[in-house]
């Protein structure tokens, strides 16, 4: 029986060391994110911060297909939404409003993770995660949702407002009001938390906070508050690319994360964006005079003379949306000009366009009314801003104001319309998450 | 149900009686096992002519010599036996004799912890021993499996790679592979390592009583691989074997390709259109194809009409599968050797072997695996034995030509009239990636050769691996009493592989990376930022696993009683590295390569854009932790009533990085009974009845889930911070756990006299709860699909194996074996049912959906309601709450529920089996080995157009779509559109009319053999010599579906059927 004890003190002394054993990691590259470099890792993935919303640029109309592209786009949704279809414009798989809220639901796991885990010097991260939320949270209120309009926000559907990773909380819209408010919340509080400078370039600090406010307050028709938080922005960052120091002809001249970048961020893939394909309207390519720069910076012609956009922020193909200073230039002097100080108004524009124009062209821009002032800054708008998925957030709020944009296009023959204030102004929700969660849909 | 004919047939009893003996002598023969009357048994006296047979009471009477009579006993199913009779010879006596080792109480059962007798169990096991093993020459030992093993199938319907099942599903997300064991432990290697000569018999177990001893990861089946031991009491035996084999080339008319024509016709028109200006006109040259090539020269004048039509007639003779045939495949060539050697003396018994294999595919690929084995065991005395082992694979691989659908331009581009050579066989350059009039009007820039020539390239961008595998395993066994053994295990597993993916300067891989990051600067000077040599990535992986098992043994009988336990705790850890690279400059002879730089961006040559260089480093660990207690007890009975129990219980450091104090428990019950032991058993013909019944739990687990919000770092960091960047990979889910399947089972064994007919009659019913399952969530949350323990299914079934001696003679034999199948599963419980109806029809990815309705199988075949093509237009129609309808977008629309979908049935075969039959004629012998699935459905491609335009995807169906009013009478096909609509082809290729039924009958070998008479022979050299041939993959010999297609080889656009095998061979045996 001697034996027997043995083979006990065998099977014993295997199991002593069972539970070290068993602590091992399965994998080594998973991790619980309990640290902040964990956390921070998780922001700095720019692919998935890439994925920024296709919909509003393809919608927008500055971007045309020619017919025989248009009937190769594979996916009928897509040419759906390039024609203002009521329904059916998102792709099963990969669409923007996934997109969107894959993106939030990162932002919200590292929001979660800080507080949860206790993560200790956790500001600048969480700056990042609040600003980077807010920003996706803007971007989408302009694809889903009616423009805001202090008088009817209240009213009006906003967005489901997820702000915790729990999958198990039901989605349900909130009003344009609520949106709001928690966009600018957010980006109040990252403006606190964020440094001056960070570290890296792409990661965004105080002044893309300020520069946000100002896009998100302008959107919002509050041009006092754009105005504060615009000169703010410029206060902690103004510089400018001079578009005299680039080479027109190289083939993507404006470089990767330059002065003028407060964040990069680029957008996802549409079929309509492709370098051969997407093709620049014309008329808007005559809008530019002969001095500008830009005409040859941003674009360059094909073989059968039809305009392509080379003037990607990203000194590549990726098309990007990032938020910058002349954006900021630019929203300054609208706010100036809508506020009746025209000479400030125009001064900030002629701050940025001397930098456009060819070198001792520039002859400054001036304005005797409000109007005139607006038309001007709104035209440059346009053509500054150019395939960075804002015209179709800058449309919607000029027609608030009354500007009666419709928007128009050709295919195979066929016109189709979107007029001014037209419900179709708020993209359709994918049909599959109206099915699975009840929410409403746009009103039609 | 085939029905056997019993043929009985005789040849034994024709003696004369010559009388010329002294004594008369009477007896009466029984057999030594059931102690009855044996018929038909031939009695002769040993050097005379005196002969007889018993008659049905097994008497018989024969005259003998007076003295000295030796009685030659024999007769078919028993040992012969050389009698000698006792003087004086009382009035009747009683001859025991021996039935032969088929009978099934002889079977051992290897479950990897305990071996145990057939006749006690009350699992559900099925075996196949070498001798049916051997009748097919493969590679891979799982791959005879479903000729022969009862209750297993490959899958092919639901996914890309086929997938070997036991007893159908008992997951739905969850690994669906079952559990193989080499000899004790797992194996969790490559199973094209193991030399199928070395196979001494795989053991399947079923259900639970056989299986739960393997707990966590048993559910889907446990196969268990024993390999061949030294014989008892032999001084030295030696055996060879040695094949030779080659392949027909692939079918390549299989492909359903659109014609040449067809296609050509297709690009004019869509020139005509404007199709291609975009990518003609882009400033990035975009590929264009050869034809839209010559249009475009044509309107421009380059070339003259008439030019461009001779071109294009010209391309339209040409088909690129005779190309492939031509140049790209050959007959494939295969040889294998294996020598077993082994000796056993009292004290020591040892096994030795050597197996090696030299394969050359059809497309030129190479394989070759030498095995090399040492099993030594030591008994110094007789309470201790004690065993080492050491079994090393090594195994080289380098990739072949390009397959079919391998040449391509761009993307998934399939091009029908490619063509890789000249008439007279010289290579030719395909176009690639950048148009060609781009690459041409750089040819003498100074930039490297920027033609694509695949019938070259292969010879300079393959793939060349190693993978050498050792295991070493030692064990001890000692008796402590009797009865009572203590046996501590250990084996070490590593595998060490590395491999070779190489471009060297020639291939069109490197050329074309160098040539995309040149700089041309304005003088024309050309910079090669990437440097100019090969291209090298190199993958070195390193698997080890340690495995310790202590068990104790207990096997004892006093009186009536008999009991055989183990009990044992044993703890396994795994782990898995790899560290992949990439060098650039690479120079195979001096083994040197040139830095870059990873850190800045570069103008692209062709777009300008800006680009990283890509950098191909990473590496990874992995690590799978087990500890485990077991024990299995059986009890018998008076040899007549037989309980088990087996209980296990896991723990791994899967399930949320964290000691999972959640111990599972997995256990199992059975129960046996010989029922033809008992007195008042009253049939004769079937003397041997055993009724045994199962119930008990199996776990199965996927190791890439966790219990809580996990991130996954990438494998670079990001190339702006430098530092690491991660994703959420698994999102918090505190209920994680093993999946668990309840199986119940339900059997009987059964013998006919003289296993004339044996077999067994299985019943299971499965039932699998806290299974994975996956839906599609609320994206709005972040997350699309979730997977957890939400989901459950039933699935039940019927396994039947008859095994039948149908002729029985000195010179001819014939034996069957018939394996029938049945299975169905149901979803039972599923969480926030997924009902998209387009999640339904996808038809395109690598796996088919899960069904998840409850009521409905695992894996459903639904599609949509089809209402024929609209005679006007030819489009396809459908329904739209309940009217005929051509809305593809709102049929399609992701928001329509599986309600408006056609249910057909089950995806995977509800029904399967083989049907094997052995004859011999003398010295002679023929296997024919058939298989057979039944009871599912597949959905088969067809044109879509859309593909068609965007993707150059072609399909034969193109030939018959609609083109005129009327053609809806003879096709399905929907007529061709030039705008392409993607939801008008998501209706059409996921529609009712491209449902087929999946039921066939396959040949899958026949061989033939011939045993030399050795015997005779003066030279007594060899204990028995074989010669064979074989033929496997014969091919379908029944199908349900009528458009030629092998439902197995139905998956995408590019599989082919497996090509026809022809080998001999010879083993001997000294």
């Amino acid at each position: 029986m001697k034996n027997l004890k043995y083979a006990t003190l065998i099977v014993v002394f295997i199991f002593s060391g069972c539970s070290r054993f068993l602590d091992e990691k399965s994998d080594s590259s998973l991790a619980i994110p309990v640290t902040l470099e964990d956390n921070q890792a998780l922001l700095d993935r720019y692919l998935m911060l890439g994925l920024n919303p296709t919909s509003g640029e393809v919608s927008a109309g500055d971007v045309y297909v020619t017919d025989a592209d248009f009937n190769a786009i594979a996916a009928e949704q897509n040419k759906r939404l390039y024609t203002w279809q009521p329904d059916y414009v998102s792709i099963s798989s990969g669409n923007d409003w996934e997109n969107c809220y894959s993106k939030i639901n990162v932002f919200n796991n590292v929001l979660f993770n800080i507080d949860h885990y206790d993560i200790a010097g956790a500001d600048n991260v969480k700056g990042q995660a609040l600003l980077f939320r807010a920003a996706a949270y803007l971007d989408a209120a302009q694809l889903w949702c009616l423009v805001y309009d202090k008088n009817t926000a209240q009213s009006k559907m906003g967005l489901p407002l997820r702000l915790n990773p729990d999958m198990n909380i039901p989605s349900v819209r909130s009003t344009l009001k609520e949106t709001y408010e928690q966009i600018l919340k957010d980006l109040h509080e990252a403006s606190n938390l964020l440094p001056v400078t960070q570290m890296f370039k792409t990661r965004p600090s105080k002044g893309t906070a300020l520069a946000y406010l100002c896009r998100t307050y302008l959107y919002m028709g509050d041009y006092e508050n754009a105005l504060t938080y615009g000169n703010q922005a410029l206060s902690v960052s103004n510089e400018l690319l001079n578009y005299n120091n680039l080479n027109p002809s190289a083939a993507f001249p404006i470089p990767e994360l330059n002065v003028e970048v407060l964040m990069p961020s680029s957008m996802g893939y549409s079929p309509f964006f492709t370098s051969s394909k997407a093709k620049i309207a014309m008329p808007l390519y005559n809008s530019y005079e002969s001095n500008d720069l830009r005409k040859s910076i941003f674009f360059r012609t094909n073989a059968s003379g039809e305009i392509l956009f080379k003037g990607n922020y990203s000194g590549s193909t990726g098309r990007m949306t990032c938020i910058a200073t002349d954006e900021i230039y630019l929203s300054v002097a609208e706010c100036y000009a809508q506020l009746n100080d025209l000479s400030n108004a125009m001064n900030w524009l002629n701050q940025l366009l001397i930098n456009r124009w060819m070198q001792g062209t520039y002859v400054n821009k001036t304005a005797s009314t409000k109007e005139e002032a607006l038309q001007i800054i709104r035209l440059e708008r346009r053509k500054e801003l150019v395939f960075r998925s804002l015209r179709w957030a800058d449309i919607k709020r000029y027609n608030r104001e009354g500007a009666s944009i419709s928007l128009s296009r050709t295919v195979n023959g066929q016109i189709f319309n979107l007029p001014a204030n037209d419900l179709r102004f708020a993209i359709a929700i994918p049909e599959d998450i109206i099915q699975m969660t009840g929410m409403p849909q746009n009103e039609r | 149900m085939i029905t056997i004919k019993y043929k009985l047939v005789f040849f034994l009893f024709f003696a004369f009686v010559v009388a010329f003996a002294q004594q008369k002598m009477t007896g009466v023969i029984i057999d030594q096992t059931s102690l009855l009357p044996i018929a038909k048994i031939n009695v002769t006296v040993q050097n005379t002519e005196q002969s007889a047979n018993t008659d049905q009471q097994g008497k018989f009477s024969i005259e003998i010599p007076s003295s000295n009579a030796v009685l030659k006993i024999s007769g078919v199913g028993y040992e012969q036996l050389n009698y000698n009779v006792i003087y004086p010879v009382s009035e009747t006596v009683i001859i025991k004799i021996i039935p032969k080792t088929i009978e099934i109480e002889e079977i051992t059962l290897s479950t990897g912890y305990q071996k145990i007798a057939k006749e006690r169990a009350t699992g559900s096991f099925s075996k196949v021993g070498s001798e049916a093993l051997n009748k097919q020459i493969t590679t891979n030992i799982l791959d005879k499996l479903p000729a022969l093993a009862n209750g297993v199938v490959f899958e092919n319907g639901t996914s890309d790679t086929p997938q070997l099942m036991v007893r159908g599903l008992s997951t739905m997300r969850g690994p669906r592979s079952p559990l193989i064991i080499l000899d004790d432990f797992p194996y969790e290697g490559n199973i094209n390592n193991i030399n199928p000569n070395t196979i001494e018999s795989v053991t399947i177990l079923k259900d639970a009583a056989a299986s739960s001893i393997w707990g966590a990861r048993a559910a889907n089946g446990v196969i268990v691989l024993t390999t061949k031991k030294a014989m008892k009491n032999q001084a030295l035996s030696l055996e060879f074997t040695a094949n030779t084999g080659f392949s027909s080339k692939p079918d390549l008319g299989y492909i359903k390709q659109m014609s040449s024509s067809d296609f050509i016709d297709v690009e004019k028109e869509l020139f005509n259109q404007g199709f291609y200006n975009s990518d003609i006109a882009s400033p990035l040259h975009p590929v264009i194809t050869p034809v839209v090539d010559i249009l475009d020269k044509e309107k421009n004048g380059i070339i003259s009409t008439a030019q461009a039509q001779s071109l294009l007639e010209n391309l339209k003779q040409k088909d690129v599968r005779d190309q492939y045939s031509r140049y790209m495949y050959q007959n494939a060539q295969n040889m294998q050797y294996a020598l077993n050697l082994s000796g056993s003396q009292p004290k020591i018994s040892w096994i030795a072997g050597v197996g090696y294999d030299d394969n050359s595919g059809t497309g030129a690929q190479k394989f070759q695996r030498l095995n090399l084995r040492l099993n030594n065991t030591w008994k110094p005395f007789e309470k201790l034995e004690i065993s080492a082992g050491i079994l090393y694979n090594s195994i080289r691989e380098k990739s072949g030509k390009l397959g079919y659908g391998d040449v391509r331009m761009s993307g998934n581009w399939q091009i029908p009239y490619l063509q890789f050579a000249d008439n007279d066989g010289n290579p030719l350059t395909v176009f690639n990636g950048i148009n060609q009039n781009y690459k041409d009007g750089l040819a003498n820039s100074g930039l490297l050769d920027w033609n694509y020539v695949p019938l070259n390239d292969w010879k300079h961008a393959y793939t060349q691996s190693t993978n050498n595998e050792m295991i070493l395993n030692g064990s001890v066994l000692y008796e402590i009493i009797k009865g009572l053994q203590v046996d501590v295990k250990y084996q070490y597993q590593q595998a060490n592989g590395s491999s070779q993916n190489s471009f060297d300067e020639n291939s069109y891989y490197a050329r074309n990376y160098i040539n995309s990051f040149a700089q041309i600067d304005t003088a024309g000077n050309v910079k090669f930022i990437v440097p100019k040599g090969g291209i090298l990535d190199n993958l070195n992986s390193t698997a080890k696993t340690n495995n310790i098992r202590a068990q104790l043994n207990v096997n004892n009988a006093w009186q009536r009683h008999s009991i055989s336990a183990i009990a044992g705790a044993e703890a396994r850890s795994s782990s898995m590295g790899y560290e992949q690279n990439r060098y650039y400059g690479y120079n195979d002879h001096t083994k040197s390569s040139v830095p870059v730089n990873y850190t800045q961006q570069f103008p692209l040559l062709v777009s300008g854009a800006n680009d990283f260089i890509q950098n191909g480093h990473s590496m990874r660990e992995k690590n799978v932790r087990f500890v485990s207690l077991f024990a299995n007890a059986a009890y018998t009975f008076d040899k007549k009533y037989t309980v088990s129990g087996s209980i296990r219980r896991d723990a791994s450091n899967l399930f949320g990085l964290k000691t999972n104090d959640q111990w599972n428990p997995f256990w199992s019950a059975g129960l046996a009974w010989k029922v033809s032991d008992e007195k008042f058993y009253p049939i004769k013909w079937l003397p041997n009845l055993k009724i045994r019944g199962s119930y008990g739990f199996n776990g199965n687990i996927d190791p890439s889930m966790v219990a809580v919000t996990t991130i996954l770092y990438d494998t670079t960091p990001s190339i702006y911070t430098g530092t690491g960047m991660a994703r959420i990979d698994n999102f918090y889910n505190p209920n994680l756990r093993w999946e668990t399947t309840r199986t119940i089972n339900g059997a009987i064994d059964f013998a006919t006299q003289n296993n004339r007919v044996s077999g067994s009659l299985e019943f299971y019913a499965k039932k699998g709860t806290n299974l994975f399952g996956t839906a599609p969530l609320d994206y709005t949350t972040g997350i699309t699909t979730l997977l957890w323990n939400a989901a459950g299914m039933k699935g039940k079934g019927m396994d039947i194996e008859l095994k039948s001696r149908n002729i029985i003679s000195k010179t001819w034999n014939w034996n069957s074996i018939i394996n029938f199948s049945t299975y169905k599963d149901e979803v039972t419980e599923y969480f926030l049912p997924n009902t998209f109806a387009s999640n339904y029809v996808s038809v395109s990815g690598v796996s088919s959906p899960i069904s998840g309705v409850i009521g409905s199988p695992v894996f459903s075949v639904y599609a949509y309601k089809w209402a024929g093509l609209d005679p006007l237009t030819g489009e396809a129609q459908g329904y739209l709450d309940g009217v005929v309808s051509k809305d593809y977008t709102a049929i399609t629309g992701s928001d329509k529920g599986i309600e408006d979908l056609q249910f057909f049935g089950s995806a995977i075969p509800t029904k399967w089996g083989s049907f094997i039959n052995s004859f011999s004629y003398k010295n002679l012998g023929m296997d024919i080995g058939i298989t057979y699935k039944m009871g599912y459905w597949f959905r088969r491609q067809s044109i879509n157009y859309t593909d068609l335009m965007v993707s150059r995807l072609g399909h034969s169906d193109f030939a018959s779509r609609w083109q005129k009013p009327g053609d809806e009478l003879t096709t399905d096909v929907p007529s061709f559109n030039y705008t392409s609509d993607s939801a008008r082809d998501a209706f059409y290729n996921g529609s009712s009319v491209l449902v087929e039924k999946g039921d066939h009958v396959r040949l899958q070998y026949i061989n033939l053999s011939y045993n030399f008479n050795v015997e005779n022979w003066k030279n007594k050299i060899f204990k028995s010599l074989q010669m064979y041939g074989a033929v496997n993959n014969l091919g379908i010999i029944w199908k349900a579906n009528k458009k030629g297609i092998d439902p197995d080889y139905s998956w995408g656009y590019n599989t082919l059927k497996p090509v026809q095998y022809y080998t001999i061979g010879l083993q001997a045996k000294f």
